[in-house]
């Protein structure tokens, strides 16, 4: 008799005197499963819900930045251009909401440098989506622990937890 | 009741010996296989995707169960290794123990280093590939050839010549001709 033929005979020997004895909890398993399933759930849910929630606030502004109706120029030539001499090139219709930068007064630093509101919307933006994209990163690494490819790697650090 | 308790419940009632068999192969003790069995059934239906049939959920409770074992293991060697000496009684072992062929099998296993026991289980038990093998225990093919050619070694030491194969191992004939100038 082989190694194999031996280890075969050996395990079919315990398994056939544990389930002489085997407990029929096979229930409590089950709600054991179902609880960890739960929370496990919830961890993935919360981050899917973060980055549609992200997604939903910062797509429009990002959305809207490429699109183009957003002026994107630089903060400081801009406002200097447009306190000193409202360029038409800058905002055709001379609208005042369109371009509303008021000529800083002297002797006060403006400490927000003259940048729009779009600026640090879309600053914002490009930043939820980077983190919606680490989220969604994080959410697939969950995902693929449960494949069958990286047991080893859900397992170890299962294994840590314990 | 949703499709995974089902599968789960048919794992547990029906495959659950089997995998407790496994699982002593891999561990060497029936009360920590165990609950390794039960370990690994329970956290392979608590996340991730629900396996929808029973083949794909054993192999993956398998699977488990080989790097839990391995994890045990060692964690097991760090806690001896530190462990202070204390004298224990020694206890010989009966005869029934002695004479069982099988006592001599589990005895050899003891030898093994956790990591050389699983890659023999997954070789001789499950019949995995080289690169199989590695797949599972994220290692190397080479470093899975070492373990297997060191477990081979020390199997053969505890068992004798003919207890260990290795397949892998092809014998080409060489026919020597001579040379002519």
């Amino acid at each position: 008799m082989d190694l194999s033929q031996q280890l075969h005979s050996l395990a079919s020997d315990v398994g056939n005197d544990y389930a002489m004895s085997a407990p029929e909890d096979a229930s409590r398993l089950i709600g054991k499963a179902r609880r960890g399933r739960m929370v496990w759930t919830s961890g993935v849910g919360a981050v899917a819900a973060a980055g549609a929630a992200t997604l939903a606030f910062g797509g429009p502004a990002v959305a809207a930045a490429l699109s183009g109706d957003t002026q994107l120029e630089p903060a400081g030539p801009a406002t200097e251009s447009a306190s000193v001499t409202p360029s038409p090139s800058v905002s055709p219709s001379p609208e005042p909401s369109v371009t509303p930068s008021p000529t800083p007064s002297p002797g006060v630093i403006d400490l927000t440098g003259g940048s729009t509101l779009g600026d640090d919307d879309d600053d914002d933006a490009y930043e939820d989506d980077d983190d919606a994209y680490e989220d969604d990163d994080d959410s697939s690494d969950d995902d693929d622990s449960s494949d069958d490819d990286d047991s080893s790697d859900d397992d170890s650090e299962d294994s840590e937890d314990d | 009741m949703s499709t995974w308790a089902k599968v789960m419940e048919s794992v547990v009632r029906e495959r659950r010996p089997a995998l407790v068999g496994y699982a002593y192969l891999m561990t060497g003790s029936r009360t920590e296989a165990e609950d390794l069995v039960q370990d690994a059934i329970v956290r392979t239906f608590a996340r991730g995707r629900a396996k929808t049939s029973v083949v794909q959920a054993e192999a993956y409770i398998k699977r488990a169960i080989a790097n839990e074992a391995i994890n045990r293991a060692r964690h097991r060697m760090v806690v001896e290794q530190h462990k202070p000496l204390v004298a224990t009684s020694y206890s010989a072992p009966g005869h029934e123990y002695m004479v069982s062929a099988q006592a001599d099998l589990e005895a050899a296993l003891e030898v093994l280093s956790p990591r050389e026991r699983a890659v023999t289980i997954l070789k001789y038990v499950d019949d995995l590939t080289i690169a199989s093998i590695a797949a599972v225990l994220k290692l190397n093919d080479g470093t899975v050839k070492r373990y297997l050619a060191n477990a081979a070694v020390k199997l053969r030491e505890q068992l004798g010549d003919d207890a260990v194969n290795l397949t892998e191992r092809v014998t080409v004939p060489v026919i020597l001709t001579e040379s002519r100038p």
